[in-house]
C-alpha cells in the first residue's frame, strides 16, 4: 500500500496518483520515524531502528506530526481495511499469551518433580565437597541436590543455547530441543516462577518429566520474549539421560507436562519449532548414554539464561547422573542416592572438557556450584552461578572481568563437575569447592569433547592477575562441552558440531589477558577486586582543564583566512587612501607641453613687450564695428550730466585684466558725460576692484574727479539683494544729502553668467523703471547676445570683450589700452589656432600610419 | 512633536514667505510690496549672516585640520593665515584703503591673472590634443569653427570675411544654443520655486 503524503489515504501499491485527492504519489513512499528520522518501508508499524512506533494510535498532538505523518485516513479502493491488520497483531499477541499460560502450567509439574529429586541428592553430596574440595574440584562437578533458585541468565548465555541449530531428530528421542536466545543477564536471582522456564528448557523436557506439581516454570521462557510455537514433546522422543534425572513419578512418558514445548508460546519468529524428535547434537551427545531413559529428565539443567533459573525438582538419587547431581543445588542433592549415572557422567566428561584453572572460573560457572557447596544448607539456584567458595579480603579472587560477549576464561574457582569433565592430566592443583552447575550435562560426557576454549584454559594455566570472570547471578551455563576437547566419546553420542555462533563466543586468552592486563583493579568498594569497573562518575563534575590548542586537522587555509581576518581587525579606523599610481610623463607629451608653451610666449610677449620697451608696433587687426557696442554707446551718449548710474561691478581680481579694459571705455565716457557713478557689488571683492580702477581713471584725467563715483557697498543674497537694491534705491552722493538718486542706467559688468541674468531678471520685473547695459567678456558673449536681442528689450547694449572695447574706443576715436592690446589678442588667437591644426595633422597622420600597419 | 517643530514649520515657513514674495510681484499692491520688502530685506540679512557663518565654517574645518595635523595641514595653515592677513587691511583702512588697493593689485590680482594664464595654456594644450583622443568629422568641424571664431574675433587686415563669419556664429547657433541654456535655467528656476511652496523639496529642513 502507499499511502498519499497528503491526505494518508492507502492506495494500492503502484499507483502514480491518490485517487482521493489526486497527488502526485511517490514511486516509494516511506514512513519516518518520530523519533529517530528514520525512512521505514510503509507496511511498518514500527520503526525498525528505535523500535518506535510509526503509525501512532492517536490524533497526532500538533500540526507538524500531522503534517510530517499524514494519519491513514481510509482507503480509496477496497482494499483489505487497515483495521484488520491491527486485529491480527492483537489476536496473536493474546493467543501467544493464552499458551504461554498452559506452557508455564505444564512446566511447573516436571520442574518442581525434578528439583524435588535433586535437593534429596544435594545433601549427600555437600558432605562429599566438603572432602574433597582442595583436590577434586576439577574433577567432580557437584550436583545441585537443592531445588535450584529461579536466576535470570544473562543474555550471552541464552545466546549459547541452540539457537538456530537444527536439532536433528532421533527416534528414541522425542524431545525436542528449543533454542532460546540469550538475553542480558539479570543482576539478581528472582525465585523461579512458572514463567521463569526458559523456551529450550522448556521444548527439550520431556513432557512425562514436567510433574504438575512441583515442575518449576524455570524452563519457560522469559514471558516478555516470544517463543516459537514448540509442539508437545513425545514421551518416547525424551533422551533417557533426561529422563534419569527427572523425578520417579514423573518417569512416564504420558505424565510429562508440555511445559517444555508449551513455554515459549509468545510468538518468536526467530526460534523455529522443534520437532520432538529433533533434539540438537550437542544435547545428544552430552546425554549419558545410560541415562538414555525414556524416563524425561527435566531440561531445567540447560538453564535459561535470561529467567531465574526453574526449581528443578530433585531427581531420583539412583537416576540422576553425576553431572547432573553436581549441577544441582547442594539441599537438592540426595547424599544417599547419588545416581551412579550422575556420578559417572561428569567422570566421564571430565577427560574432554580441560580443569581450568582455579583463578579463571568465570562467575558465571561459578554461580552454578554454590560457593559453599560442602555446606548443604546453601541452597543456591539451578541457574545461579556462585564462586566455590565465600570471597573474603584475604581469598578474595581477582574481580572477574564483566562479561561481554564470549565468556571469558575460567579464572576463579572450578566447580568438580567441571573438573570431572576436564582431562586427567590438566588437574588443577587447587581445589577450590567445586560449584554445583546448575546445567545439566548429559550422563554420556565420557563421549562429549570439551570445548576448545576450555582446552585451552586447561593448557595455559592463567597468570595470577589474570581476571576472574565475574559472577553473574543466576546464570547457568548453558554450554555444553564440546566434544573432542578432553572429554571421552561417549559411548553412544556422535560428535557435536560446533555452531559457528558459539565458536565466535569462544573466548580468546590473549584477548583476555590484554585487556585484563590494561584495566584497572578496582581497590576499594563493594567492587573491590574486580576489574574493569566503571569509574564513579564525580559528585561534582569538574570541568576538564583543556590546554587551548588548535583543533587537529587545523588547515593552512583556515590558519590564512583566520590571520587575515585578524590584520583586518587590527587596522586602524581610518582608512588609508588609495595610492594614486601616477602615470610618468612620456617625452613626447613633454616636448608637446614645450611647444605650446613657446609658441604662446612667442606670441605674446611678441606682442606686448615692443611697447615696453619704446617700440610700438601699429594695429595689425582690423576694427570691427558689432552692434552692441553701438547700442551701448548711444545709450551712454544719451546720459546728461548729474545722472546717476548705477554700476554694478559683478568680477574679482582674476577677471579683472579683461573686463578693466572692457570696462574703462564705457566708464570714461559716462564720466566724460558728466555722469554720477554710484558702483555697487554682489560680490565681496568687486568694490575693491572698482574703487583701483575708477581711481585710476579719476587719476589719469584732472577733468575728473573723484566725487563722481561713489561705492555703495556690497550687496549680499545675490538675486534678493539686487532685488532689494532696486527695490529701495537710494543711492545717496557724496557731499549730499538730497538728490535725485533714482539711477537713469545701470551697467553691469561680469564674466559670470549669473550675475547678468540676476540684473536683467531683477531689472526687468520691475518694468521700464531702469535701461540696462552690459559690458562683459568675450567668453560670456553667447549668453549675453539672447539679452541683446531688440524683440526681448532686456539689454540695450553689450560690450564683448577687448574686440567690443577697441571697437568702443574706435566708435569714440580715442586709443586706449584695449586697442594696445588687440594686436597681442590676435596673435595669441593665431598662436592658438596653428597650434590647434598642427596637432590635429600630426595625430591624423600618425593615427594613419598605426592603422596602416 | 519634534516632526512638528523640524518638518512641518520650515515648510509653512518658506511656502507663505515664497507666495507672498511672489504675489508682490505679480500684484504689486501696497501691503504686498510692503510684505515683500520687508521679507526680502530680511532675507538680505540672513544671506549676509551666511556669508559669516560661511567664513567661520571655513576656519573651524581647517583649524581643525591644522590642529590635528591631518593630511594636508600645511595648507590649510596658509589658508588661515591668508585669511586672516587679507583681513585686517580691509577692517582698518576699508575696501578702498591703500593698503587694500596693494594687497589686491600686487597679490590678489597676480594670483587670479595666473591661474586665468594656466587655463590658457591648458585649453591651448588641449586644442593641439584635440585628434589623439578622438579622430572623427565631428572634431574637424569642431577645429574648423573654433578657428573661425578666434580668428573673426580679431581679425587681421584683409581678413574680414572671417569677422562676418565669426559673427554669424556667434549670433545664429551660438545664441540659439544660449537662449536654449538660459531658457532650461528659467524653467528650472521656477519648478524648483514651485516645489518649494508646495513643500515637495525641501531644502531648508531634514525631512
Amino acid at each position: 500500500m502507499i499511502y498519499c503524503p497528503k491526505c494518508g489515504t492507502a492506495n494500492r501499491r503502484g499507483s502514480r496518483f491518490c485517487n482521493e485527492c489526486g497527488e502526485p504519489l511517490p514511486m516509494r513512499t516511506a514512513l519516518r520515524c518520530p523519533m529517530c528520522g528514520t525512512m521505514n518501508p510503509v507496511g511498518n508499524v514500527y520503526c525498525d531502528r528505535c523500535n518506535a512506533r510509526l503509525i501512532p494510535m492517536t490524533l497526532p498532538l500538533s500540526g507538524e506530526s500531522e503534517r510530517e505523518q499524514a494519519p491513514i485516513k481510509g482507503l480509496s479502493l477496497p482494499t483489505i481495511p487497515l483495521e484488520e491488520d491491527r486485529e491480527q497483531h492483537v489476536d496473536i499477541a493474546e493467543r501467544a499469551d493464552e499458551e504461554k499460560e498452559e506452557v508455564e502450567e505444564a512446566a511447573e509439574d516436571w520442574l518442581a518433580q525434578l528439583r524435588a529429586s535433586t535437593e534429596e541428592e544435594k545433601g549427600e553430596e555437600e558432605e562429599e565437597e566438603e572432602k574433597g574440595e582442595g583436590e577434586e574440584r576439577a574433577e567432580k562437578p557437584e550436583v545441585i541436590a537443592e531445588s535450584i533458585e529461579p536466576v535470570e541468565f544473562p543474555d550471552w548465555l541464552r545466546d549459547i543455547g541452540p539457537i538456530g541449530v537444527e536439532a536433528k531428530a532421533t527416534p528414541d528421542e522425542g524431545q525436542p530441543a528449543v533454542e532460546a536466545p540469550l538475553e542480558e543477564e539479570a543482576p539478581t536471582m528472582p525465585p523461579p516462577t512458572p514463567a521463569g522456564i526458559p523456551d529450550w528448557l522448556q521444548e527439550i523436557a520431556p513432557p512425562e518429566a514436567a510433574a504438575p506439581e512441583t515442575a518449576p516454570p524455570a524452563a519457560e521462557t522469559a514471558p516478555e520474549e516470544p517463543a516459537p510455537e514448540i509442539p508437545a514433546l513425545a514421551p518416547a522422543g525424551i533422551p533417557d539421560w533426561l529422563q534419569e534425572i527427572a523425578p520417579p513419578e514423573a518417569a512416564t512418558p504420558e505424565a510429562a507436562p508440555p511445559a517444555a514445548e508449551t513455554a515459549p508460546e509468545e510468538p518468536a519468529p526467530e526460534i523455529p519449532a522443534l520437532a520432538p524428535a529433533e533434539i540438537p547434537d550437542w544435547l545428544q551427545e552430552i546425554a549419558p548414554p545410560e541415562a538414555a531413559a525414556p524416563e524425561a529428565a527435566p531440561p531445567a539443567a540447560e538453564t535459561a539464561p535470561e529467567e531465574p533459573a526453574p526449581e528443578i525438582p530433585a531427581p531420583v538419587p539412583a537416576e540422576i547422573p553425576d553431572w547432573l547431581q553436581e549441577i544441582a543445588p547442594p539441599e537438592a542433592a540426595a547424599p544417599e542416592a547419588a545416581p551412579p549415572a550422575a556420578e559417572t557422567a561428569p567422570e566421564k566428561l571430565a577427560p574432554e572438557i580441560p580443569a581450568p584453572v582455579p583463578a579463571e572460573i568465570p562467575d558465571w560457572l561459578q554461580k552454578i556450584a554454590p560457593p559453599e557447596a560442602a555446606a548443604p544448607e546453601v541452597v543456591l539456584p539451578a541457574a545461579e552461578i556462585m564462586p566455590a567458595e565465600a570471597p573474603t579480603e584475604e581469598t578474595a579472587p581477582p574481580p572477574p572481568l564483566p562479561f561481554i560477549g564470549t565468556p571469558p576464561p575460567i579464572v576463579a574457582e572450578i566447580p568438580e563437575w567441571l573438573r570431572e569433565i576436564a582431562p586427567e592430566e590438566e588437574a588443577i592443583p587447587e581445589a577450590a569447592p567445586p560449584a554445583p552447575p546448575a546445567v545439566e550435562f548429559p550422563t554420556e560426557a565420557e563421549t562429549i569433547e570439551a570445548p576448545e576454549w576450555l582446552a585451552e584454559l586447561q593448557a595455559e594455566p592463567a597468570p595470577p592477575s589474570a581476571p576472574s570472570v565475574p559472577a553473574f547471578e543466576g546464570v547457568t551455563p548453558s554450554l555444553p562441552p564440546e566434544p573432542g576437547i578432553g572429554m571421552a566419546e561417549v559411548e553412544g553420542l556422535a560428535r557435536a558440531e560446533i555452531p559457528d555462533w558459539l565458536k565466535a563466543l569462544r573466548p580468546r586468552p590473549e584477548a583476555a589477558e590484554a585487556a585484563a592486563e590494561e584495566e584497572a583493579v578496582e581497590t576499594e568498594g563493594p567492587l573491590q577486586g574486580l576489574r574493569g569497573v566503571l569509574p564513579p562518575a564525580p559528585a561534582i563534575e569538574v570541568p576538564p582543564v583543556r590546554e587551548s590548542t588548535l583543533p587537529a586537522g587545523v588547515s593552512e587555509a583556515s590558519l590564512a583566512r583566520a590571520q587575515l581576518l585578524q590584520n583586518l581587525l587590527a587596522r586602524p579606523a581610518e582608512m588609508p587612501r588609495p595610492e594614486v599610481r601616477k602615470r610618468g610623463v612620456s617625452i613626447g607629451e613633454r616636448i608637446q607641453r614645450w611647444l605650446v608653451a613657446a609658441v604662446l610666449l612667442v606670441a605674446i610677449g611678441g606682442m606686448l613687450i615692443p611697447p615696453l620697451v619704446g617700440f610700438n608696433i601699429p594695429t595689425l587687426t582690423q576694427p570691427t564695428t558689432p552692434p552692441g557696442a553701438i547700442r551701448l554707446y548711444n545709450v551712454a551718449q544719451g546720459v546728461s550730466a548729474g545722472d546717476t548710474i548705477l554700476v554694478a561691478f559683478e568680477y574679482g581680481p582674476p577677471e579683472a585684466d579683461e573686463l578693466n579694459l572692457v570696462a574703462e571705455p564705457i566708464l570714461r565716457h559716462l564720466l566724460d558725460q558728466g555722469a554720477r557713478i554710484s558702483v555697487v557689488s554682489t560680490q565681496p571683492e568687486g568694490l575693491t576692484v572698482a574703487a583701483g580702477l575708477l581711481s585710476d581713471i579719476v587719476a589719469s584725467e584732472e577733468r575728473y574727479t573723484e566725487k563722481q563715483y561713489t561705492l555703495v557697498g556690497y550687496r549680499p543674497g545675490g538675486a534678493t539683494g539686487v532685488s532689494q537694491l532696486l527695490t529701495n534705491l537710494y543711492i545717496p552722493h557724496k557731499g549730499e544729502t538730497e538728490g535725485d538718486t533714482h539711477p537713469r542706467l545701470i551697467l553691469v559688468l561680469t564674466a559670470q553668467p549669473a550675475p547678468l541674468r540676476w540684473w536683467v531678471e531683477q531689472t526687468r520685473a520691475l518694468g521700464d523703471m531702469y535701461s540696462i547695459v552690459a559690458g562683459v567678456s568675450a567668453a560670456l558673449e553667447p549668453a549675453a547676445s539672447p539679452y541683446l536681442d531688440a524683440s526681448a528689450g532686456q539689454l540695450e547694449g553689450t560690450i564683448n570683450g577687448l574686440s567690443g572695447a577697441a571697437a568702443y574706443e574706435a566708435r569714440r576715436g580715442l586709443g586706449g589700452r584695449a586697442t594696445q592690446r588687440t594686436n597681442t589678442l590676435a596673435a595669441g588667437h593665431v598662436a592658438v589656432v596653428g597650434l590647434m591644426i598642427l596637432g590635429a595633422v600630426f595625430y591624423a597622420v600618425g593615427g594613419l600610419r598605426r592603422g596602416g600597419r | 512633536m519634534s516632526r512638528l517643530v523640524k518638518q512641518w514649520i520650515p515648510i509653512l515657513i518658506a511656502t507663505i514667505t515664497g507666495l507672498v514674495v511672489l504675489a508682490g510681484y505679480l500684484i504689486p499692491t501696497p501691503p504686498l510690496t510692503y510684505y515683500r520688502d520687508r521679507l526680502v530685506e530680511w532675507a538680505v540679512i540672513v544671506a549676509a549672516f551666511a556669508f559669516i557663518l560661511g567664513l567661520f565654517n571655513i576656519l573651524r574645518v581647517h583649524g581643525g585640520r591644522v590642529a590635528r595635523l591631518r593630511q594636508g595641514w600645511l595648507y590649510s595653515l596658509v589658508l588661515l593665515l591668508a585669511a586672516l592677513v587679507a583681513w585686517v587691511p580691509p577692517l582698518l583702512y576699508g575696501p578702498s584703503g591703500t593698503a587694500t588697493q596693494q594687497m589686491f593689485d600686487y597679490v590678489i590680482g597676480p594670483l587670479g591673472a595666473s591661474l586665468a594664464a594656466l587655463v590658457a595654456f591648458t585649453l591651448a594644450l588641449a586644442a593641439f590634443r584635440l585628434l589623439r583622443a578622438r579622430r572623427s568629422v565631428g572634431a574637424v568641424f569642431f577645429i574648423l569653427v573654433v578657428a573661425v571664431v578666434l580668428l573673426g574675433s580679431t581679425p587681421f587686415m584683409g581678413l574680414g570675411r572671417l569677422a562676418d563669419a565669426r559673427d554669424w556664429i556667434v549670433n545664429v547657433p551660438g545664441m540659439a544654443g544660449g537662449r536654449g541654456l538660459l531658457l532650461g535655467v528659467a524653467l528650472g528656476t521656477v519648478i524648483t520655486a514651485l516645489r518649494i511652496f508646495i513643500g515637495s523639496d525641501r531644502p531648508h529642513s531634514e525631512f
